[in-house]
């Protein structure tokens, strides 16, 4: 096993200023039901190594999906060549010198999913199948199951030394209806950071069919008239929200990139006083990410406490160009990829507004629901921001009337948060083991959410 | 990919001895350098080799996958293949792996010079781009034009297909790709334009030149705001244009899509279904296109073929699973979305046929429009149902062939089978090169646009 005493000889040998190295053994099953037949049923493994050299400021990375020692420092010394052949016209990147970590953490199960056999895996989604082939109008269902373990060890020529293993399991549908001459699709899953045992506490059944029947009433639904609407955001949409249009902008490296409308706004109303956003590592119902790729512990962090801009997310190394401290948000997608600052989970805290009330109060508007949203998509540097909603409702005198489908919602960073004026007391967080947040190619496992929250005035188009 | 090649028969045979009826081996190495810039400098530089292999092993009618990056595991993976099959229930459309037949579609997708780029090659054809890119503003005297971040790649990536009924291909093929985002400061006012490029091969000059005229372009959007929301002309760049037809339209004339009621163009073969201004092919002969490829993921050739003619649905894009389920000929178009899993049928490149005109002149003759630069969020467009969704983040609107604002933070709504319809005005002759489309300028009227 590579140790901190073999990563800093490495280092020394070739006259860096420093070496880490990412160790990844990665496990993953897919099971696919496509109207009912099995399209896939896979097991896949990925195990490598990855090497960042840090020489007179320059950064090379390399990697090897070999484990061997001889690999290893073959890979370093590829990752040495090209940040030679950079320096002079590269940032000189100094790193954070934080306190060494040696740690260990294991994300909890009760019954390992690779111990259920396969079979018990493809009989599940043929349960929901058949319930869904009872809905007529249903003309299409994509049913599957995931599951991942992923276990990561980092070592540093500065003596990290810090290891954990998560595992995930989920649940996803994907829905088409036709209905009297018109498509409609819908999509959803559950997830969560378990074993097993989260499977079988759900009625998959009851889940399925509740699923077919909202594709049918959402093809009956008219689209939403394209304008300007106040809205109450369920817990989904105020997690998919706050993750595009304000999180993206508070990660270190577009921050130090010049490449964000946070930039030189730290102490800054920047959302109403209402708003207090967190990115944290461990929270119920969303990812598990107790260390990021660079060892150190990812702690709970305010980007904005009571509307004011209070710190951006951090690596060692924006956290050292942008004088802050390291929060914990340096993560790759594979062993193989550079680092990049990253969201864990993003959310916002509760506050005292139930969620009946805060529709009632609101009198006209949409009540716009996260299920079956497709995701969103930011431009951090102009600040405008976008993502789909799933079928929604118009409010009319407090209540929601009517089901309408189509909504998209758009804004611009500095302006959206600013417009919230109710912010409820309920609060979930959810994950995905299907997907995640993507950004420069690399996809990485996040959580949203937070409570229902009233938004005066966002831009709806009628997709 | 030597050692996979090498090991692909011992596979086969221990594949075929554990029991399992047929088995295929798809194989897939990239090797390419990349330099990533944040803050107008080189924030990091790495060389990336990844290495993937998928085995799917079918059990009669049953049929299971297995995948590893590591070649030297591949063969412990046969039992656990053995498994999944076993566990699969019947596909009672399976009809097994294509034959060797029909021979390979020669198209030179290889450039040694993009393959085997140096290091310092790789820098300076950064440096390139990036001046050229901050070239207009710099002449203009803006106070600040940096590259605020981007990626450069160069290298190469070689395919191995095999399977137990004869198939045995292996291809090289190069790839470039660009993404540097210029950002500009004036006074109180920011702009930014993004340089998108991929191609099989490097080529210097038009790197400059799509550079210089992104950079001019960066200038056209200070201080830009939302329009009014109402029914808009739009002209969409290739680039945008590009974007919306293959997250809105291509996957609908994927014949799984079709076989399995998520498209559209269900029974709509030799249907008039757009209008007859649009022409669509599938093309993988384009040699600088990222898409052109000798063969696809099962090993069946490529060929070019017309999908949409004068706006009439002419061919369905097949996998060799659904062309059996459909009694047709194979098309070339199993590509896969990881090792492990089934092709499914898609574009190798989509080109959309020339028409009359271009970008500049659509925006002399429209009278009220929206020019459209750059979106975000055309992924999340339905090709089950052909709605857009896009939101426009780099717009210019114009008004008797002159520009008025730049506009920002609109939606694009509406259906792409209507717009392309009774809505489409004018396809362009500008034809570009846009990773894996090929297009002109299109021109639609009466199109929703959600603003303030």
């Amino acid at each position: 096993m590579l140790d901190p005493a073999f990563v800093a000889t490495l280092c020394s040998k070739l006259n860096a200023d420093f070496i880490d190295v990412r160790i990844q053994r990665y496990y993953s099953e897919l099971v696919v039901l496509d109207n009912g037949v099995v399209r896939e049923l896979s097991s896949s493994y990925i195990n490598g190594v990855g090497v960042r050299v840090v020489v007179n400021g320059s950064v090379g990375y390399s990697s090897t999906n070999s484990l061997e020692k001889d690999d290893v420092v073959e890979a370093a010394v590829r990752a040495y060549k090209i940040a030679k052949a950079i320096s002079g016209k590269s940032i000189s990147v100094q790193l954070y010198e934080r306190p060494t970590v040696k740690a260990r953490a294991v994300s909890s199960y009760v019954i390992d999913p690779e111990n259920v056999d396969p079979s018990e895996k493809v009989e599940l989604l043929k349960d929901m199948h058949r319930e869904i082939s009872t809905v007529p109008g249903v003309v299409s269902s994509v049913l599957r199951f995931g599951y991942e373990r992923d276990r990561r060890y980092y070592v540093s020529s500065s003596g990290d030394s810090v290891e954990y293993e998560v595992r995930m399991v989920g649940v996803s549908a994907a829905l088409v209806s036709y209905v009297d001459g018109v498509y409609e699709s819908l999509r959803d899953h559950e997830s969560n950071v378990a074993g097993w045992e989260f499977i079988k506490g759900i009625n998959w059944r009851d889940w399925a069919s509740t699923r077919a029947r909202l594709v049918i009433e959402t093809a009956k639904a008219p689209r939403v008239e394209p304008g300007k609407y106040d809205a109450v955001l369920d817990n989904d949409m105020v997690g998919l929200m706050l993750h595009e249009a304000f999180g993206h902008a508070t990660e270190g490296d577009i921050v130090l990139a010049g490449g964000s409308v946070l930039y030189g706004r730290l102490g800054q109303v920047v959302a109403s006083e209402l708003v207090s956003i967190v990115d944290e590592g461990v929270v119920e119902g969303g990812a598990y990410v107790p260390f990021d790729d660079e060892g150190t512990p990812k702690r709970k962090t305010y980007t904005v406490r009571r509307g004011v801009l209070e710190g951006f997310l951090h690596s060692l190394a924006t956290a050292r160009a942008l004088r802050g401290e390291p929060t914990g948000n340096a993560r790759v997608m594979n062993y193989r990829d550079p680092l990049l600052v990253r969201q864990t989970n993003t959310y916002m805290e509760p506050g005292d507004w139930g969620v009946e009330e805060m529709i009632r109060d609101m009198r006209r508007g949409l009540y716009v629901r996260g299920r079956g949203a497709s995701g969103g998509e930011v431009n951090p540097l102009t600040g405008a921001f976008t993502f789909t909603s799933g079928p929604s409702y118009i409010v009319e005198n407090g209540e929601p009337v009517r089901l309408v489908k189509g909504v998209m919602l758009s804004g611009l960073i500095l302006e959206t948060l600013r417009r919230v004026d109710a912010v409820g007391k309920d609060f979930t967080v959810r994950t995905s083991v299907f997907g995640g947040c993507g950004k420069s190619g690399q996809t990485v496992r996040v959580g949203d959410g937070g409570p229902h929250v009233r938004v005066r005035e966002i831009t709806i188009g009628g997709g | 990919m030597r050692d996979i090649v090498e090991l692909s028969e011992r596979l086969v045979k221990s594949s075929l001895s554990r029991g399992l009826s047929e088995v295929e081996i798809y194989a897939v190495r990239t090797l390419m350098k990349v330099l990533t810039v944040a803050n107008d400098r080189i924030f990091e530089g790495a060389v990336r080799e990844d290495y993937n292999i998928g085995i799917r092993g079918a059990l009669g009618k049953k049929v299971g996958s297995v995948s590893t990056n590591t070649p030297a595991e591949v063969e412990k993976l046969v039992d656990r293949l053995y498994v999944s099959a076993r566990s699969s229930p019947e596909d009672p459309y399976w009809s097994g792996f294509p034959t060797d037949v029909g021979g390979i579609n020669p198209v030179a997708c290889y450039d040694e010079r993009t393959a085997n780029i140096s290091e310092e090659e790789l820098v300076s054809l950064l440096s390139h781009a990036a001046g050229k890119l901050k070239e207009p503003a710099l002449a203009r005297g803006v106070d600040r034009a940096i590259i605020a971040e981007g990626i450069v790649a160069s290298g190469e990536m070689e395919v191995f297909v095999a399977n137990s009924s004869g198939v045995n291909r292996v291809a090289k093929c190069s790839g470039v790709m660009m993404w540097l985002t210029l950002s500009l400061k004036k006074g109180d006012a920011y702009s930014d334009k993004t340089l998108s490029y991929m191609r099989r091969r490097i080529d210097l000059r038009e790197i400059e030149a799509v550079s210089f005229r992104e950079g001019e372009r960066a200038l056209m959007f200070f201080n830009s705001s939302p329009v009014g929301s109402g029914k808009y002309d739009v002209i969409l760049t290739p680039s945008v244009a590009g974007q919306i037809l293959m997250s809105a339209l291509a996957p609908a004339f994927s014949a799984l899509n079709i076989l399995e009621g998520r498209s559209p163009l269900r029974d709509r073969i030799g249907d008039k279904v757009l209008n007859e201004k649009i022409s669509l092919a599938d093309d993988p002969s384009i040699e600088v296109a990222i898409g052109s490829r000798p063969f696809d993921d099962e090993g069946v050739a490529t060929r070019t073929k017309n999908v949409v003619e004068k706006g009439v649905f002419k061919t369905v894009l097949h996998s060799y699973y659904t062309s059996r389920r459909m009694g047709s000929e194979p098309t070339g178009n199993g590509l896969r979305q990881r090792p492990t899993s089934q092709p499914t049928p898609s574009f190798t490149n989509l080109v959309v046929r020339p028409g009359k005109g271009s970008l500049e002149s659509f925006i002399e003759e429209v009278r009220r429009g929206l020019v459209i630069y750059e979106v975000i969020g055309s992924w999340m467009s339905d090709p089950t149902t052909g709605q857009i969704k896009a939101t426009v983040t780099h717009g210019i609107l114009v008004e008797n062939g002159k520009p008025v604002k730049p506009v920002k933070g609109v939606v694009m709504g509406g259906n792409i089978y209507r717009l392309l319809s009774e809505n489409l005005q004018e396809v362009g002759d500008d034809v570009e090169v846009v990773n894996h489309v090929v297009t002109p300028s299109i021109w639609i009227s009466n199109v929703d646009i959600a603003g303030h």
